[in-house]
């Protein structure tokens, strides 16, 4: 029997069952959806990470010394984080001679960071990620200024108390009013607002714009780090890859000296970048996908049973066509493929409507979740592949028991 | 016989004609012919041109894309016999083809069979009753599955004529 004969038949099997049929597909468009739908956000989960997440933390080309590694959310064990607590930390000392070792054309930052109680007049205290920065932390993180200016060379150099707000912070404390010349209190010193930064966007509902930046010699650097003279972080930029691994050796080679380490022993810093730091991502992601394929193959194998199912009733309503095709001259073969190919269209459509449905759904979630989705052109195909095979093994046993039939037996049958 | 070769002996030399008709309800009438062509491997074109044939010869060439439960019951019979015919067959069996139909309709299926028999198509029938038999020309009776008689059209009946029993 021609193929495309075989199609059409299925479908006009579908049409004339509906009901029937929404049910038999439910399985195969649950599972389908889910498996776009997982695959979609795993798509864009990497996309984001490599491009804005880590981008957005770290930079392009830029690396950052620091006493252990800033992004962990990988498989960090107790014993990794007890040896990070005995690492010494990155003092303000160190900042001088790193950036006096980078190579020419290498911007540097230094900066503290924490989350602190901000207070205004015009709102509740908020918390906020407090920033105590020095060297070209503005140029380095490519943190423009919207309204209001950057710090001046003397305040940076007397540590003044003033200060340079993110767009989501001005909003949250300071309802309807221009903050630019207005105060804000941090650890009850009053700082005075400069200037307002450009927005920069968030991810995973982690805000990049609830900020507050301060010179690093203001008073506020204290509140940010428990140890005297302990800073958080080195940043480098370097203008091409090949200048930010010299960079990044030169570090390396000046901070073992310093810490006085033997050629055997391991760092005690970390020199981060954001290639490092999706590292991690490479391993949730192998979860994910083990995740994401074994809950929709249990959607699709009750899919399947239920497409089995039908089909065995299907086979026994429809004895005596089969009866009459074989008097007509049909081979075993031609029923089983009649059937088989009635079972895959069965199920093919039901994959097309959870690909239809995993992209709503995708969608869905990307507009009222933090996370975000990409849909994967090839999973669209990966659905239509599992939508058919799972129509196909279904349809194995029924359509055999269809094809085994005698036709004598199975014209006698009313 | 294997059953591949008995699934071609069916497509090929015999053609069956039921009592019941068993036509497929959801296909139309040119489909239902086409049947025994698709399973013969026809290439579509053919097939249409064909089954035509065979429909317009059993006087139903208007009436090709009625579904059966739109036809009355000798046009769904005339169905089943082009659907018989198309595949050109050696025999062409027809199981108590006239046991569903009322006189009327019956004479009609039996004048086709006459037709097709004139034309040179073996046309073996099963039936209970003699009017129809009246119509073979070779009469074979069975009695609790033994031949009884089997006589040329002629002396049947005369023997139906004299009031004889048929069996």
């Amino acid at each position: 029997m021609p193929f495309l004969d075989a199609i059409r038949l299925a479908l006009a099997q579908i049409r004339a069952q509906k009901l029937k049929s929404f049910f038999t597909l439910l399985g195969v468009t649950i599972g389908v959806m889910f498996l776009i739908a997982v695959v979609s956000i795993v798509e864009g989960m990497g996309r984001y990470m490599e491009q804005d997440l880590v981008g957005k933390i770290i930079g392009v080309n830029t690396a950052e010394l620091r006493f252990r590694p800033n992004i962990n959310i990988g498989d960090v064990d107790e014993s990794v984080w007890m040896s990070y607590r005995r690492r010494p930390r990155i003092m303000e000392s160190d900042v001088t001679p790193v950036v006096e070792a980078l190579p020419a054309g290498v911007r540097w930052a230094m900066f503290s960071e924490d989350n602190l109680k901000v207070e205004s007049h015009y709102s509740k205290p908020r918390s906020a990620r407090v920033m105590a920065v020095d060297g070209e932390y503005f140029a380095l993180k490519k943190l423009g200024i919207a309204r209001g200016r950057p710090f001046t060379a003397q305040e940076v150099s007397f540590g003044e108390n003033v200060i340079v707000i993110g767009p989501e912070l001005e909003r949250r404390l300071f309802p309807g009013v221009d903050p630019i010349g207005r105060e804000l209190k941090m650890g009850g010193l009053p700082y005075l607002i400069v200037g307002v930064t450009e927005t920069q966007g968030s991810a995973f509902g982690l805000s990049f714009d609830n900020i507050a930046i301060a010179p690093f010699k203001a008073p506020v650097h204290r509140l940010l780090n428990r140890r005297p003279h302990v800073i958080d972080a080195v940043a480098m930029q370097a203008p091409d890859p090949a200048v930010l691994s010299e960079a990044m050796e030169r570090v390396r080679a000046l901070m073992r000296a310093r810490h006085r380490l033997h050629p055997g022993q391991p760092d005690d810093f970390s020199i981060e970048t954001p290639e490092s730091a999706l590292e991690f991502w490479s391993k949730i992601k192998r979860y994910l996908v083990i995740a994401g394929v074994a809950l929709p193959a249990l959607g699709l194998v009750v899919g399947a049973i239920v497409i089995m199912n039908i089909m065995l009733v299907a086979v026994a309503e429809r004895t005596r066509e089969i009866g009459v095709r074989k008097a007509l001259g049909a081979r075993a073969r031609d029923i089983l493929t009649q059937f088989l190919i009635e079972s895959a269209t069965l199920s093919t459509v039901g994959a097309l409507a959870g690909i239809a449905l995993g992209f709503g759904l995708a969608g869905l979630i990307t507009a009222v979740t933090p996370m975000p989705a990409s849909v994967a052109p090839w999973s669209i195909i990966v659905g239509v592949l599992v939508g058919a095979g799972t129509g196909i093994v279904s349809g194995v046993y029924p359509a055999s028991r269809a094809a085994r039939l005698d036709p004598i037996a199975a014209l006698r049958k009313e | 016989m294997t059953d591949d070769e008995l699934a071609r002996v069916r497509n090929k030399e015999i053609g069956f004609v039921f009592q019941t008709f068993n036509l497929l309800p959801r296909a139309s009438a040119l489909a239902n012919v086409e049947l025994p062509l698709v399973y013969a491997g026809v290439p579509a074109a053919e097939r249409k041109e064909r089954a035509m044939e065979a429909l317009t010869r059993v006087q139903l060439g208007e009436r090709v894309h009625h579904k059966p439960n739109e036809l009355s019951g000798g046009q769904r019979q005339r169905v089943a016999i082009a659907r018989a015919l198309v595949n050109r067959p050696s025999i062409l069996l027809a199981d108590e083809p006239t046991g569903n139909l009322d006189s009327t309709t019956s004479e009609e299926i039996m004048r086709v069979f006459e037709e097709l028999a004139d034309q040179g198509q073996t046309v073996i029938m099963v039936t209970h009753e003699p009017d129809i038999a009246a119509h073979a020309r070779r009469v074979v009776v069975l009695k609790d599955g033994v031949v009884s008689s089997d006589e040329p059209k002629a002396v049947f009946q005369a023997r139906i004529a004299q009031g004889g029993k048929a069996h």
